[in-house]
């Protein structure tokens, strides 16, 4: 392993042996208790120099099939298998809502059903209405740029964190203990932080209505609050997790929940993927060949 | 030849003695103290966090009338300020900036009676745009510096190579049957929402967007770039090796090092790819359709900036710019940035977000105005390629004059 882990691995032995204890204890505890609860517990991450908080700086990245569908998802095939065969392919997966269950009030219903019959749309009026954001590379609101598959980065300074997705580029900037008002609704939400105990809980508000959770439809408004928790539970984890209001949509708060993964490649960086240029054909080709096809 | 060699080495003698000079010791005209000492991060390293003004009044290149100097005098700055070449009002009259924004929306539409000249969409310049969206209510630091290029010392851009010059007159050709808007590849990078400027023009903001942030922790300086996107510099013994060249990046690939309390970033793996001759590198100083500086294909583009502070308040920006393929030699300009003081009091807690391609109309529009009138669309297609057909005999020409004056060097 490089060097970039000289942090870790200046960590006291003590924490180590914590969390490799918490490991072998896991093992033997019942079945209802995870090694994640068990390690978010236990584990002390390395403190930020200057601050009494966990250092949760990296490049991280879920590891979840979530960002096809929030809730359980059989394995199907994608919407273009003559052309893409299983490239295009949605893979199974175990969902990530607490419950499984996204409680939408039943007007809202129809509107997901919607979505989902026409993720793949492309209407030239209602650009930024119709379709899937994601297909489109618009920026991927909160918080589904934390579960997508692509890496994340976290730059934490003693009293301001940026967090910089791969995805699009986007970014956040959460100013710590200052509860300011979001001036205008936008993509990825309006951040504060705060650390209570080793969680960093960040409310997010100030959203528009235009971002969807996922592949198969699941969305919200603008009155969408979204409120945080980013847990270290060993030098290569963090749990995450999100609760959703939205009293427009929903009948009540739900929560989601996943592992956050550490990369620890030597040499790695957060490489850039602005798709705009990618998505273009997609987004305007319609308009130079409305009959479609190769250009 | 033996004459030249003294001469040589007392340039260099001169240029060592100004490199071991404090900060500010030199030019009485430079912001910043000798004695200052930057802070320091809890982890050590030096402390660049804030929220800068990154606007300048100081042009790219150096007027002529100013020749090899640097920095100009009061008397002459005040001179410009009356020639309306800076803005004159200061930030703190506010009746005197809501005038000048009236002054200026009264010329727009003035000109927006003016007769249509069968141009459509031309006249929207006029009356329909307000000035207020510009207004620039405060001021960008004062440096008395005639040009942001300190190097070359007649502060003007370098020539562009003849193999550049070339690939320009290519592009031109293959352009030539295209329309404005054929497809979104006729439009420029910035239009196109994929960079502004690129760097390192987009390290210098405009009266729209004057500010970055920078925020540090252990092992990376991270900027926050107001067009929608995060620089994230590593630093220090940790920071990774270059990329593989086969990685190509809008922004390049940067790492940084402490030098002293200087951060030092070079930055390569710029896009290199060409398409529908618009090249895909918007170039470091310019991303429109137009190519003004930078018409190369970002291959052999390296970048160098040196960042650190000169005192409490003040950032001092310099970048080196080295692209043999492009540029007949490396160029370096200066800038200053100042701790903007609205977001130090507390009001302003980030930068906003900067939602282009999510609500680019504009650019759906266009592709379908090409299609309502592609004659008018191809005849001002040819209008643009005439302007850039200027800039680029003017570009020939300042090759020519350069290798002359060289040839004559050489005698």
């Amino acid at each position: 392993m490089g060097t970039r882990f000289r942090g870790i691995a200046r960590m006291p032995t003590s924490v180590l042996v914590a969390v490799a204890a918490a490991a072998t204890v896991g093992l033997s505890l019942p079945p209802s208790t995870t090694f994640a609860q068990t390690a978010e517990a236990e584990y002390a991450a390395p403190r930020l120099p200057g601050t009494d908080h966990p250092n949760i700086s990296g490049i991280w990245q879920a590891f979840t099939t979530a960002n096809w569908n929030l809730q359980d998802h059989g394995a199907e095939a994608g919407p273009f298998p003559r052309l893409l065969g299983v490239w295009g392919a949605q893979p199974p997966g175990q969902g990530v809502v607490v419950g499984n269950e996204i409680p939408y009030r039943p007007e809202a219903l129809a509107r997901r059903q919607e979505n989902l019959e026409r993720r793949l749309a492309v209407d030239h009026d209602n650009i930024n209405t119709v379709g899937d954001p994601e297909a489109k590379c618009y920026l991927p609101g909160v918080p589904r740029a934390t579960y997508m598959p692509f890496p994340f980065q976290i730059i934490q300074s003693t009293d301001k964190i940026i967090v910089a997705y791969q995805f699009a580029s986007a970014s956040r900037t959460i100013p710590l203990n200052r509860d300011s008002e979001a001036p205008v609704d936008s993509w990825m939400g309006w951040s504060n932080g705060r650390w209570e105990g080793d969680t960093l809980v960040v409310e997010v508000n100030g959203f528009n209505d235009l971002s969807w959770f996922d592949r198969a439809g699941n969305y919200h408004g603008a009155a969408m609050t979204v409120v945080e928790r980013y847990t270290p539970i060993s030098p290569w984890h963090m749990m995450y997790e999100a609760t959703i209001d939205d009293p427009e949509v929903f009948t009540r708060r739900w929560t989601i929940r996943l592992p956050l993964y550490r990369r620890i490649e030597d040499n790695l960086r957060l490489l850039e993927f602005k798709c705009v240029d990618l998505a273009e054909e997609y987004v305007y080709g319609g308009l130079v060949d409305p009959e479609g096809g190769a250009r | 030849m033996r004459l030249r060699g003294c001469a040589l080495l007392a340039a260099a003698i001169a240029l060592a003695a100004a490199a071991a000079m404090p900060a500010g010791a030199g030019q009485a005209q430079e912001p910043g103290r000798a004695d200052y000492t930057a802070p320091r991060t809890a982890w050590g390293d030096p402390d660049l966090q804030g929220m800068w003004d990154t606007r300048t009044y100081t042009p790219m290149e150096r007027p002529p009338e100013f020749g090899t100097r640097e920095f100009m005098t009061e008397e002459e700055a005040a001179e410009r300020e009356r020639l309306g070449l800076r803005r004159v009002v200061s930030d703190d009259d506010d009746d005197a900036i809501a005038q000048e924004l009236v002054q200026q929306d009264v010329v727009r539409y003035a000109r927006s009676d003016a007769p249509d000249d069968g141009r459509p969409g031309y006249r929207i310049a006029g009356a329909e745009y307000n000035a207020f969206w510009s207004a620039d209510p405060t001021q960008p630091p004062i440096s008395l510096r005639t040009s942001q290029i300190v190097d070359p010392s007649d502060g003007r851009m370098p020539p562009l190579t003849r193999d550049a010059l070339t690939i320009w007159e290519a592009r031109e050709e293959a352009r030539r049957t295209r329309s404005q808007a054929d497809d979104w590849e006729d439009r420029g990078l910035s239009e196109r929402c994929i960079t502004r400027n690129g760097l390192p023009g987009e390290m210098l903001g405009s009266s729209q967007q004057p500010l970055k942030e920078i925020v540090q922790t252990p092992g990376y300086v991270s900027i926050v770039m107001p067009y929608g996107y995060v620089r994230i510099i590593p630093v220090g013994e940790d920071a990774p090796g270059p990329l593989g060249p086969d990685i190509r990046q809008w922004n390049g690939d940067s790492i940084g090092r402490w030098d002293g309390d200087t951060l030092v970033v070079e930055t390569a793996n710029f896009k290199n790819t060409v398409r529908n001759a618009v090249p895909a590198h918007g170039g470091p100083f310019g991303g429109s359709a137009h190519v003004h500086y930078y018409p190369g294909t970002g291959e052999t583009l390296r970048l160098t900036e040196r960042i650190r502070r000169l005192d409490a308040e003040t950032l001092e920006y310099r970048y080196t710019v080295e692209d043999p393929n492009v540029f007949v030699r490396s160029f370096t300009t200066v800038n200053y940035f100042a701790l903007d003081p609205w977001a130090t009091a507390g009001n302003q807690d980030r930068l906003f977000e900067y939602a282009c391609h999510e609500h680019n109309y504009g650019m759906t529009n266009a592709i379908r105005g090409a299609r309502v009138d592609r004659r008018w669309a191809l005849d001002e297609a040819a209008r643009e390629a005439a302007i850039r057909s200027r800039e680029l005999e003017e570009k020939k020409a300042l090759l020519d004059a350069w290798e002359a004056a060289r040839e004559d060097d050489g005698r």
